[in-house]
């Protein structure tokens, strides 16, 4: 009597066999009762196996989930729009910026003949803005600046902490 | 609406529509989380991680491209944010997918008079959660998800061949238990 293998018992239930060999299979399994047997508790496994039941969830885990997907979207969109806002506002005042040095260069009294006179009328208007930003920064006025400046970034730093805490907050409420 | 295919209901939910990604949850939560139960083997963490899933497969929207069924693609991330649940509770690393050679003494764990007293879907069902894990997952795909072995070796990132040994190795050693007590007229 040929025992046949495991795996050929398995390919034989999943049909996977080509067939030949599936005849022969089937004349094994004709002349050996020991090889039915076999075949018997494989079918019976996968017969079990197949009524294997679903764990169902609450009714209400689709609502809880769809509040949280919309809830981090808007999340999302007010992240973009600040996003937008900040780098608007920084384009605007860069603009703003290169648009005053270059009225300056081309209002500036002339300095000399050609590329001369553009890096002249630059240099001036560079200076233009510079000199009253440097007459600013010394002295008293720089430790002032920078105590403002530090109270001010800590004062960010602790609203920016808080606010993702009331964040983090509400949405392990929303869980 | 909900007789519409997945990929329907993902080109709604792409051009907007997010609520119709309710359908998809509701058509896929009892599976996912029987396969998630499965592999945790705790309830309570299954429906956290199973959230993650849902939330994961919703910001990656964009990144399907029906280059599989959207089944498998969802299994996918099922089965690898369980398994980073798994890792990061520090439970066996068994888990890894790759880890075919592993072996398994399920008769060791047969409760014989546990199995007197109930019927055989149970004895199935607990010897089940008693393989390990990565076996246990390609039973569930295969006879609870209806996914076919293409698609397990897909949706966990292996061979077919490694499936298919999974599948078979497992459906012995409960035919074993069966065929050594005798199991097999009551079952059929």
């Amino acid at each position: 009597m040929n025992k046949l293998t495991d795996e050929i018992l398995n390919k034989f239930l999943d049909n996977e066999l080509d067939q030949a060999t599936h005849k022969m299979v089937k004349e094994q399994l004709d002349s050996s009762v020991e090889n039915r047997k076999r075949l018997k508790a494989l079918q019976a496994v996968h017969n079990e196996l197949s009524k294997l039941k679903e764990s169902e969830l609450g009714d209400d885990f689709t609502t809880k989930l769809m509040k949280k997907i919309a809830k981090k979207s808007k999340a999302k969109k007010d992240q973009k729009i600040f996003v937008f806002s900040v780098s608007s506002i920084f384009v605007a005042i860069s603009v703003l910026i290169i648009g005053y040095v270059v009225f300056a260069i081309l209002s500036a009294p002339s300095a000399g003949q050609g590329s001369e006179k553009i890096i002249g009328n630059t240099v001036n208007a560079f200076q233009s803005i510079t000199d009253p930003i440097k007459n600013f920064l010394t002295g008293k006025n720089i430790a002032i600046i920078g105590s403002v400046f530090s109270f001010g970034l800590l004062l960010s730093i602790y609203f920016v902490f808080d606010t993702l805490k009331r964040v983090k907050h509400s949405i392990g409420k929303s869980n | 609406m909900k007789n519409l295919t997945d990929l329907e209901i993902i080109e709604s939910v792409k051009r907007g529509n997010q609520n119709d990604y309710s359908i998809i949850v509701d058509r896929y939560k009892n599976k996912a989380f029987s396969l998630v139960k499965r592999m945790l083997k705790n309830e309570m963490d299954a429906e956290e991680v199973l959230q993650d899933c849902f939330i994961k497969a919703f910001n990656s929207l964009d990144s399907f491209r029906n280059e599989s069924k959207f089944s498998t693609w969802f299994y996918r991330i099922v089965y690898n944010t369980t398994l980073t649940k798994l890792s990061s509770k520090k439970r066996k690393i068994e888990s890894e997918m790759s880890s075919v050679d592993d072996h398994f003494d399920l008769e060791s764990k047969y409760d014989y008079n546990m199995t007197e007293k109930n019927d055989m879907s149970e004895f199935i069902n607990n010897m089940v959660d008693e393989l390990p894990v990565n076996y246990a997952t390609v039973i569930t795909m295969f006879y609870l998800n209806d996914m076919t072995c293409e698609e397990i070796s897909k949706a966990l990132d292996t061979s077919l061949s490694n499936v298919k040994v999974m599948l078979y190795r497992s459906r012995n050693a409960l035919k074993d238990i069966v065929l050594k007590n005798n199991y097999t007229e009551e079952f059929l």
